[in-house]
């Protein structure tokens, strides 16, 4: 383990272990009440869902185009995560919608919009596995589809909403809440930056011991 | 990963033989197959008309069978697109037996006439069964199909190009996949959200008498917006998808 | 749904999650690791 990850490690479990007391010394929303603070955890998980989608796009479009093998690394390791992070969002979201809204669904736009990314990211993660001969391509591919559709989601889910009632509750924060709020996020982008380093080296793990395996073969044939 | 053999941007330009006149004879070939056969259309028309009944039994209570322009909007595009991935997994099908992608791929054909060709079959053939199903649909539940049956199709048609440029990249990587068809869909349904939702709220505007044709003209030039890019990314995506394993 | 189960079940379902994905990369690294040992000892031993 090079000492930069431990560090981050460190530093991140520190942090983990630190915020709940922060999140619960932070001020309580008015109007919401004591729910709004499931926001701390949730808005960093969405942002860490666009993240990693946008990471995973960049990596397969590498390997697509320049055959770059630690692009497609980097893409899988970003779609795990993407997978991760956007279960989490997808399941803190309905919950505090639950209390503040009265039910956890809305077909709002971001809802909606997260929901088909972390669909499009497990179709990402099954074309790798069950995608045959062709999986890393057709992944990659995938991903490739998945960024460009983002914006078109966004678009017609907002357009197709609107003769639904508009749920739109926005906290505004106060300074009290920022501090813990950016805090939040900074941690989850560390818990990032660890989990996928640590994802990315059981990939290229992975790589050199096919290579290895290759060259035994060949060795012994 | 080692490139396959004279890939087709080395490869020396066939004199007389244009990108399109190429696209054409791909499409061609494709339609030709599909004519003597009628396979797709057949089978696809068969579970798009079974998708199209089932959700009448399912919807459709007492002597009343009109059931509201949305729902039958959403009916038919969820039958449309359903029974698409039956022309989307066949597409390459065909390539598969005897080996006939590996002729086709080296051929000096542009991967790109590849695309479009194969994309412009499977689009063409899924229009045919819309053609058949669409008013099929208005039959069972007393909808107003006929109120605007070119702009209809034409919604049909750019929903059926956007779909197909999404399906026939993955068709194309699946090729040699045993789980094709169980993957096929798993993957395109996510990506082509936004072809389903325009189309079914654009049709369900021209299926109501007091709705306003405005919100169609987006629905339609959004679907038209959806088509370009997609196509484009599969244009950019298939070349690679295609060279190798 | 109260606000304190809400909060408790989005925070525990956080940590869990990510908890249980850190055991399962650890888990794939050390049966690539034992892959690795294995073909290293076959080497050594051809």
């Amino acid at each position: 383990m090079n000492p930069g990850l431990l560090a981050a490690t460190v530093l991140c479990a520190l942090g983990f272990l630190g915020i709940p007391f922060l999140i619960a010394g932070a001020p309580v929303e008015s109007t919401m009440g004591v729910v709004q603070k499931i926001f701390y955890f949730h808005v960093p998980c969405a942002w860490l869902l666009l993240l990693s989608t946008i990471y995973c796009a960049v990596g397969s479009v590498q390997y697509l185009f320049t055959g770059s093998e630690r692009g497609d690394q980097r893409a899988v390791a970003s779609a795990e995560l993407a997978v991760l992070f956007g279960a989490c969002t997808l399941v803190s979201g309905p919950l505090w919608g639950w209390v503040a809204w009265g039910y956890p669904w809305t077909w709002d736009a971001r809802l909606t919009s997260s929901l088909l990314l972390w669909l499009m990211m497990v179709g990402y993660l099954l074309a790798r596995r069950y995608g045959g001969p062709a999986a890393r391509k057709l992944s990659a591919a995938l991903a490739l589809f998945a960024a460009a559709d983002a914006p078109l989601v966004y678009v017609s889910v907002n357009v197709w909403r609107t003769i639904h009632p508009k749920t739109t509750v926005v906290p505004s924060l106060s300074p009290g809440m920022r501090g813990v709020f950016w805090t939040s996020l900074l941690l989850f982008t560390l818990l990032w930056i660890v989990l996928f380093t640590v994802r990315l080296r059981l990939e290229r793990m992975r790589a050199s011991m096919t290579q290895l395996e290759l060259a035994y073969e060949d060795a012994h044939a | 990963m080692p490139p396959a053999m004279g890939t087709a941007g080395q490869s020396p330009p066939v004199p007389h033989a244009s990108w399109l006149s190429q696209t054409i004879a791909i499409a061609m070939k494709d339609l030709r197959i599909e004519w003597r056969s009628r396979e797709v259309v057949y089978t696809m028309g068969f579970l798009a008309t079974l998708v199209v009944l089932v959700f009448s039994f399912a919807f459709v209570a007492g002597q009343d069978s009109s059931i509201g322009p949305g729902t039958v909007a959403g009916i038919l595009w969820v039958a449309v697109l359903f029974s698409g991935t039956i022309a989307l997994s066949r597409a390459f099908d065909r390539e598969r037996e005897s080996e006939a992608i590996r002729a086709l791929l080296l051929s000096p054909v542009p991967r790109s006439a590849i695309y479009v060709g194969k994309l412009a079959a499977t689009a063409l053939v899924m229009f045919v069964v819309e053609l058949i199903v669409a008013p099929l649909a208005g039959v069972f539940f007393s909808a107003r199909m006929a109120a605007h049956p070119l702009w209809l199709a034409l919604l049909l048609l750019l929903g059926t190009i956007g779909f197909c440029a999404v399906g026939v990249v993955f068709s194309a990587a699946l090729l040699r996949s045993r789980s094709r068809d169980a993957l096929l869909g798993a993957l395109l349904f996510p990506i082509v959200v936004p072809v389903l939702m325009a189309g079914a709220r654009g049709t369900s505007i021209l299926l109501d008498p007091a709705a306003d044709l405005d919100g169609a003209m987006f629905w339609t030039r959004f679907l038209l917006v959806v088509d370009v890019v997609f196509v484009a990314v599969g244009l950019w995506a298939f070349e690679p998808v295609a060279t190798g394993e | 749904m109260t606000a304190s189960i809400a909060i408790a079940g989005a925070y525990g379902f956080i940590w869990t999650a990510v908890l249980v994905y850190v055991i399962s990369v650890a888990r794939r690294m050390k049966s690539v690791q034992r892959e690795m040992d294995d073909l290293r000892r076959r080497v050594e031993k051809s």
